[in-house]
């Protein structure tokens, strides 16, 4: 016999297709929004639905927008000879919360991973390349620091650099606050590559 | 099952979860292995970063109830080259989905195991230029591996013995074809010519050692049709084209262009 009544069934199997949420954590979800009152959980459904709805991608840099434009493309404060190329809109957050960059972005929406048959046209590539023309001096290259990231980036720059636009990658190494000892020879010898004097 | 060591090869790696990765082995004792690498993609692992394509290790594996775990890694071979540079990986990922598609699970091989290994430490040391080559030999070997050799001395349809001025290849039939079955059965073929079949026929009977050591001159023209013959050759026999060729394909028209 099931043991709840199919309308909760179905909301636990919808919340357990969230990634990072399984069949537990899901339950007590569904728990949690049946004890709410009904205002509260019209909120959250409206809030859903209204995300989805009115969130689309920004027309010049693939990030997420409300309008045509992302707030940082439509900014005359952000410094427009720059663009850092990143993964995905939510390396745009965490990339934001150094507060030591001001210039634009441009989200790939993925990884070049050649044996997953993703190539560069299966990524949002190509919209990079008019962008250049309007003064952009210097292109940072973001990726994540693994095989995709990595080959994305050799793409990029075999790309970018012909047209006579500088083109750098973030900096790999050992972590803040991590101990060296613990850092294996392929994190030691990138720390390595990127030093910098004093 | 408890912990068992193996030396392997990483093939292939895809996110698993929050923080984990799903790593694909092909190792010399067991053949191809699925494990998971707990933390590699937090680093909150130490030698996380040694879970790399294309790398060879000693690896401790647990295996449970379900999936393989990484328990610990020694490195054997980085072959960093591999993965810093836009054309080595685009050959290395063509060799290591060949295997992922051919290698089975829980089931060795050495022989492959050891093509495996050999090639990518040779391309990883070797110069770009001969990357095609090294590239064709992986090719040929893998054919005779997987018991598909090309018939290279009598015709496949006649069973008589060819004329090596005007040579035919049928890749349906698995090797060459007669000038007399060509006509008469208006098959489809490709022709050689003495100095192109001679080549083609080196990279299927030679070892490494035959070959390696020795300078490597070929005729750039003859590589491409020769590994373009093997590549079609694996499509049809095993009903295999790797998803990577296309990023090969696209990587050595972007080098013509610039």
């Amino acid at each position: 016999m099931d043991p709840y009544p199919r309308p909760m069934g179905k909301l636990i199997g919808e919340l357990s297709k969230l990634p990072g949420i399984g069949p537990k954590t899901a339950r007590r979800l569904s728990f949690y929004i049946l004890e709410r009152s009904k205002n509260e959980v019209k909120e959250l459904a409206d809030a859903l639905l209204e995300a989805r709805e009115k969130i689309n991608y920004c027309s010049v840099c693939n990030h997420l927008t409300e309008n045509d434009k992302c707030s940082f493309c439509s900014s005359e404060s952000r410094d427009q000879s720059m663009i850092c190329v990143v993964e995905s809109p939510r390396d745009i957050v965490v990339m934001e919360k150094t507060g030591e960059y001001n210039g634009l972005y441009h989200v790939l929406h993925g990884a070049i991973s050649p044996m997953d048959g993703i190539g560069p046209d299966e990524i949002k590539i190509r919209s990079l390349i008019p962008r250049l023309e309007n003064g952009v001096e210097e292109v940072i290259i973001a990726t994540d620091p693994n095989a995709e990231g990595d080959a994305t980036a050799m793409y990029l720059a075999k790309l970018i650099k012909p047209l006579g636009v500088k083109v750098t990658r973030i900096a790999h190494g050992v972590p803040v606050g991590g101990d060296l000892e613990y850092a294996d020879e392929v994190t030691l010898s990138k720390a390595l590559e990127g030093r910098r004097e004093l | 099952m408890a912990s068992f060591e193996t030396e392997g090869v990483v093939l292939k790696q895809f996110d698993l979860g929050e923080s984990d990765r799903l790593i694909t082995l092909y190792t010399k004792e067991r053949g191809k292995i699925r494990a998971v690498a707990r933390g590699a993609r937090k680093g909150i692992k130490s030698r996380s970063g040694l879970v790399l394509p294309f790398s060879y290790h000693n690896f401790t594996l647990y295996k449970g109830k379900s999936m393989a775990r990484i328990n610990h890694i020694e490195s054997k071979e980085m072959n960093s080259r591999l993965r810093e540079d836009l054309d080595y990986m685009a050959y290395a990922s063509v060799v290591s989905e060949y295997i992922e598609r051919v290698g089975l699970e829980d089931e060795k091989d050495l022989a492959l195991f050891s093509l495996l290994v050999l090639i990518l430490k040779e391309m990883n040391d070797s110069d770009k230029e001969n990357l095609l080559f090294y590239y064709i030999f992986f090719k040929t070997k893998l054919l005779i591996l997987l018991g598909i050799k090309p018939e290279l001395k009598k015709c496949t349809y006649c069973n008589e013995q060819i004329d090596y001025d005007k040579i035919y290849f049928n890749i349906e039939y698995g090797g060459v074809i007669c000038r007399n079955c060509k006509e008469k059965y208006k098959t489809d073929y490709i022709k050689f010519s003495r100095e192109e079949f001679v080549i083609f026929a080196k990279f299927i009977n030679s070892t490494f050692a035959d070959i390696a050591d020795k300078d490597i001159e070929i005729d750039n023209r003859i590589l491409k049709k020769v590994s373009l013959l093997t590549e079609d050759f694996i499509a049809y026999h095993l009903d295999l084209k790797p998803k990577s060729l296309s990023f090969l394909y696209n990587l050595q028209s972007m080098n013509r262009y610039f």
